[in-house]
């Protein structure tokens, strides 16, 4: 009986070793799918997309790499046509160039979103130096214009008094 | 100070307009007219047929779009705008690009029956070529060659599902893109 109670947590162990395993081996197998999936060239062109419309949404524009994203696209598209045709090696050819192209586009995202965010940094430090700027001039023109019209009635005002004074002289 | 502020704040911070897509098709000669050969929409086998497609992005970001090209015949049920449902049928062909806000995609759509077969009183098109890809199999089949159409649909790429949409939504309202041209076709070569 005592035999049999240390056995049983032996056999738990090599359930859950077991277990683990499996899991791992499930794991491992997923991430190569993933990993198959994510080489596949239309797949690819997604991920740079939403890259690159992260990009467009912080302010900033990459038009080359929509350029080179769009040459892979029109190349993916030529290879459905030669597929289509019985074309298999040429469609395999051109979807190797599409990938190679997206692989690029992918690569130069990264310095492209730095420029991107230290472009933005420059727009935001400019808006916040341009509008009290604005402000502080459009205050100080509002403040002379009055300055210049008070002077301008004062300065009507004395001409009509020597007239009257001249009048009265006569 | 507050007004010139508040004057300073529209000034760089427009409101948005109205987002969209659109989407036309023209004839050989760019304009609205002159869809078919001697603007005679019976088609016979080989006449080549020259379209273009145009695209326009005002949804105010980067879009990726791809225009579904369906074959089918007057029975085939179209795509419904209410409910923002596509055609059922699969598409034949996929143009794809991305497209920058304000962006106008012009792409050129030139095809030519290659074959029909008669069967009754159908008949099956059979073999398509569109650009440069060809197409062969029972394609589609209309009473005595007349009204087929090509329906064109604008879908675009959702990140968040990530997959092709049909439809955008504002409030409850859905919103999609086609459009479709109709033909018929007989079993003659070009005169």
């Amino acid at each position: 009986m005592t035999k049999h109670l240390l056995h049983r947590p032996c056999q738990w162990m090599l359930l859950l070793v077991l277990i683990l395993g499996l899991t791992g081996l499930v794991g491992r197998g997923a991430q190569l799918v993933t990993g198959q999936t994510s080489e596949d060239p239309t797949a690819l062109a997604r991920q740079a997309f939403a890259r690159l419309a992260g990009i467009y949404r912080s302010g900033a524009n990459v038009p080359e790499l929509v350029a080179k994203l769009n040459v892979a696209l029109e190349l993916i598209q030529e290879a459905r046509s030669m597929r289509l045709d019985g074309d298999e090696a040429g469609a395999l050819a051109l979807e190797e160039k599409a990938r190679v192209a997206i692989s690029e586009v992918l690569s130069e995202i990264p310095a492209a979103q730095e420029k991107a965010q230290s472009e933005s940094t420059n727009r935001t430090l400019t808006v916040l130096l341009y509008v009290p700027a604005v402000v502080a001039l459009s205050t100080f023109i509002f403040y002379a214009a009055l300055r210049a019209w008070r002077w301008y009635e004062k300065t009507r005002l004395f001409e009509m008094r020597i007239v009257e004074k001249k009048e009265q002289k006569d | 100070m507050l007004v010139t502020s508040a004057i300073a704040y529209g000034v760089l911070n427009p409101p948005s307009s109205e987002q969209f897509f659109a989407m036309w098709i023209v004839g050989s000669d760019g304009l609205a007219e002159h869809y078919y050969p001697n603007d005679d929409p019976n088609l016979r086998i080989g006449e080549e047929v020259d379209w273009t497609l145009g695209v326009y992005n005002h949804m105010g970001s980067l879009q990726y779009v791809v225009v579904r090209v369906k074959l089918l015949n007057s029975t085939m049920a179209s795509p419904d705008e209410l409910s923002g449902t596509p055609s059922p049928v699969s598409p034949l062909f996929e143009f794809t690009r991305v497209l920058v806000d304000n962006e106008t995609w012009s792409l050129p759509f030139k095809w030519r029956i290659d074959n029909l077969d008669v069967r009754g009183q159908g008949l099956i098109l059979t073999r398509l070529a569109i650009n440069q890809a060809h197409f062969r199999g029972q394609l589609v089949t209309a009473v005595s060659g007349f009204n087929y159409r090509f329906i064109f649909e604008l879908w675009f790429y959702d990140p968040a599902s990530n997959d092709f949409s049909f439809f955008w939504a504002t409030g409850n309202i859905k919103h999609s893109v086609w459009t479709q041209i109709w033909f018929n076709a007989t079993a003659t070569g070009p005169t």
